[in-house]
């Protein structure tokens, strides 16, 4: 027994030796088993200004909050992807797996968001966010006449979110275009109050930061992103068609998609949408005569077809591949004002140009003609 | 016999190490608050960038540890060391020096980590060269400690020497490999592994045996009773010793680390059951016959108390190896009150206790004021178990369920908000309570309080 007392026995055997055996058998070899594996093809180096963004994630600590793997258990791959290989760290020292999760996984983030979502959502969070209790960093800004302009750092730190998971990027992308293009909407929960009462509540956790409290687009986010946050208020859509957006969010926007939360509640959001109405409401405009619908009809066919298609369902020729995409305007039936007004300044950020050359007379007579073509009623 | 060992302890000493101790809990728990209060109210205190979250979330955990555990550890040893050895420090000298050195490294690291410099390892955001200073003072101080003790004419070796020996001759090694190979050498999951050994290691092999063993040196000289059993004290120690470094990839489940490593982690974490069994029931042992002196000194409930954390913690830990548990707490809030349950519950109380115990030997003077220390006591309780460890094991669960269930991720945080704001008033609490004990310390030290409570002392004898 006397000599598991002794000075040197405890110092050499537990001391030196049983660090050893730690450091050996659980450090060094495991390492050994890891050095056979090689990069795979697309890569896990990063540019100058990913590495940036990675050093920038490291000093500020978001690491402490944001794991970097994804499980095979608790349902991980189907929140957030394939999940995660040996062989897509090992250019990564220090790694940053992470030990606690207060906001979600990112190792899967590349692609999933816009550029303009992560600028908005570095400058404050809860812009994009309105739950999130992530710390802001607008020392990464400056502001000049009223603007906020991301300075390098904050660019930076949206390259390095955009370049996790690029092993794993096309297979992601690929599954993203096949949800996109097969989904359907299954059966359709009747309206309520209570699904009412429940979209409001919804709305102002999940939506208001960017669509602003009113949903009229009106936000501190809009200041940053591009396209600008829709003024849902303005757009009369179907509850089915905002319930296909929120189940596919829009690429090319900062409009993510929401189909995590349980059906209800997207049923629940699309109804309350569809609720909103305009601060100052439309005045009625009398019935146009069958001249000028066909008159906006000819316009339609030779100057907006090619991107809004032959019927206006969003999927002309040139429009198939935009991002985002045009929309459908048998889903939703924009108000008179909004569409004579889109057609002066264009959406900036997307492919719709302002019209200059149209007359007043023909703006109208398209504006009248695109309202025509909203279906939802027939349908039902 | 209690005189000649007090002969060997330099007070003062002891006094200025518990004092900045004392500076490395308050500023890191005033912190701390801040990071709760953030929890609730996201924009508290504006966007100040040394103020961001992620800044001062690892003032926080670093300043706890090397400021506040550390120091105070190494105050209790220049106490403890010296008896359990029969003969003063090898260097007194030396002990002061270690003091500036290991004060410049923490005070280095720390500044540099609020100023946006931290590294990416957990437990080690020190940037490089505040690593270096801070290793300089270990390594002095394991010399310091480990030569008294090695220098000892005493025929044989205490158990609470087992373990002092054992936590620096171990943390000088891991120390370097913790700071030194994820950071620069070892990539990924390879760099996860050795990660994962580092932190284990680092409560395991540091902080576990430095609290342990001062445990095994205060509890029975509080209770005037010998341990109870030395077999129970020699397993206990060296399955500690032997199996605790094995299981550090437990950190990293479910992770690219190879799937080998990871099933074996699982056995030998579980298999340190024994160890809190042996140890705690070794300790309620000694207790036996003598609970009856908890309700009279406050230094005895704190060490109490602490081993009631001890067991829990100890035991949750191997419960937390079961794979089917890693799928719904790792990640969530549980473990944070688990790690919180470690070093606040076990080992904040009992270097409280052991220096409400010490503190009469070292400033001549006895506590001024057991109704203070008692307020302390509870506060801290309340606090801590109330208010922090209870809702924030359960905003674990419950963020764990919200996961597995596939629910949208912002379930687990909106239903968090009242666990987070409970743990806010419970970080409130902790902190006066806190703020108690050291001005019990400070008063008691100067003398204020004419009369003597003999009460504060009793344990003493």
């Amino acid at each position: 027994m006397n000599r598991f007392e002794r000075f040197e026995g405890i110092f050499l055997v537990a001391g030196i030796g049983f660090f050893l055996l730690s450091f050996l058998g659980m450090g060094l070899a495991p390492w050994t088993t890891l050095k056979k594996l090689k990069m795979i093809p697309e890569g896990t180096g990063r540019t100058a200004e990913e590495e940036l963004g990675r050093t920038i994630f490291i000093h500020e600590g978001c690491w402490h909050c944001h794991t970097q793997f994804v499980r095979p258990v608790a349902g991980e791959p189907r929140r957030y992807g394939p999940v995660s290989q040996a062989m897509e760290h090992i250019n990564e020292i220090p790694q940053l797996f992470g030990t606690r999760r207060v906001g979600p996984d990112l190792a899967r983030e590349g692609g999933k968001r816009s550029n303009d979502w992560h600028l908005a959502h570095f400058y404050n969070p809860r812009l994009t966010v309105p739950w999130s209790v992530m710390p802001g960093f607008p020392w990464f800004y400056k502001k000049e006449g009223g603007k906020i302009i991301p300075t390098e750092k904050a660019k930076a730190l949206t390259a390095y979110m955009q370049s996790l998971g690029k092993s794993a990027k096309a297979q992601m992308e690929k599954a993203e275009e096949e949800y996109r293009k097969n989904f359907r909407i299954g059966s359709i929960l009747p309206p309520g109050d209570d699904l009412l009462e429940r979209g409001k509540e919804l709305f102002a956790e999940e939506c208001s930061g960017c669509h602003g409290p009113q949903g009229d687009g009106n936000s501190e986010a809009n200041k940053l992103l591009l396209p600008a946050p829709a003024d849902l208020t303005e757009d009369n859509p179907t509850p089915e068609y905002v319930y296909t957006v929120l189940h596919k969010g829009i690429p090319g926007s900062a409009m993510p998609h929401f189909r995590d939360c349980p059906e209800e509640d997207i049923w629940a959001l699309s109804y309350y949408v569809v609720s909103l109405e305009p601060k100052e409401k439309e005045p009625v405009i009398p019935p146009p005569s069958p001249e000028v619908i066909d008159r906006g009809k000819e316009i339609f066919s030779t100057t907006c077809a090619v991107c809004h298609g032959a019927e206006g369902r969003g999927d002309g020729p040139a429009g198939i591949a935009l991002k985002p995409s045009p929309p459908d305007f048998h889903g939703m039936r924009p108000s008179f004002r909004h569409i004579v007004d889109t057609l002066s300044k264009g959406i900036p950020g997307t492919a719709m140009a302002p019209f200059v050359q149209l007359s007043a007379g023909d703006k109208e007579a398209l504006a009248f003609y695109i309202r025509s073509l909203y279906t939802a009623g027939e349908k039902q | 016999m209690d005189k000649k060992q007090i002969a060997v302890v330099s007070g003062p000493l002891v006094r200025v190490y518990v004092y900045v101790a004392l500076f490395g809990i308050l500023v890191p728990l005033s912190f701390a608050l801040i990071l709760a209060a953030k929890f609730v109210w996201p924009d508290f205190l504006g966007t100040i960038s040394w103020l961001q979250f992620g800044r001062i979330r690892v003032f926080h955990t670093n300043g706890v540890i090397f400021g506040w555990l550390g120091l105070s550890f190494f105050g209790i040893l220049n106490y403890c060391v010296p008896k359990l050895a029969g003969r003063p420090l090898l260097s007194e000298k030396l002990a002061w020096i270690t003091l500036y050195v290991l004060v410049a490294g923490v005070g280095i690291g720390l500044i540099a980590e609020l100023a946006g410099g931290m590294q990416g390892i957990e437990y080690a955001e020190f940037p490089w060269y505040a690593d270096i200073i801070f290793a300089a003072g270990f390594v002095m101080a394991s010399i310091n400690y480990l030569g008294t003790l090695f220098k000892s004419d005493e025929k044989q070796l205490y158990v609470s020497s087992w373990y002092f020996i054992l936590g620096f001759s171990f943390t000088v090694f891991n120390y370097v490999m913790g700071n030194v190979i994820p950071a620069y050498f070892a990539p990924g999951a390879a760099g996860a592994a050795i990660t994962g050994l580092w932190i284990h290691n680092a409560v395991g092999l540091f902080v576990t045996p430095m609290g342990v063993g001062i445990v095994y040196f205060i509890l029975p000289v509080l209770l005037g009773k010998p341990v109870y059993s030395h077999l129970l004290s020699l397993l206990g120690f060296w399955t500690l010793a032997f199996f605790y470094p094995l299981g550090g990839s437990h950190h990293y489940f479910f992770s690219p680390i190879p799937w080998w490593v990871q099933v074996l982690a699982v056995p030998l974490t579980a298999v340190l059951f024994v160890v809190v069994v042996t140890v705690v029931y070794n300790w309620f042992m000694t207790l036996k016959g003598s609970w009856g002196e908890i309700p009279k000194s406050p230094a005895l409930a704190f060490m109490v108390t602490g081993i009631f954390a001890y067991m829990a913690t100890c035991t949750q830990g191997p419960f937390h190896a079961f794979l089917s548990v890693q799928k719904v707490i790792h990640f969530t809030d549980w473990v944070v009150a688990h790690a919180h349950l470690a070093l606040f519950g076990a080992f904040s109380y009992w270097v409280i206790g052991s220096i409400l115990y010490l503190w009469p030997f070292v400033t001549g003077k006895p506590l001024v004021s057991p109704g203070r220390q008692w307020t302390s006591y509870w506060l801290l309780t309340l606090g801590f178990y109330v208010f922090y460890f209870a809702p924030i094991t359960a905003s674990g669960l419950l963020q764990g369920y919200y996961w597995i269930t596939g629910a949208p991720f912002a379930d687990s945080v909106i239903n968090s908000g009242p666990f987070w704001f409970a743990r806010l008033i419970g970080g409130v609490l902790m902190y006066v309570g806190m703020v108690l004990f050291a001005r019990e310390l400070f008063v008691s030290a100067k003398g204020i309080a004419k009369k003597a409570h003999s009460g504060a002392m009793g344990g003493s004898a």
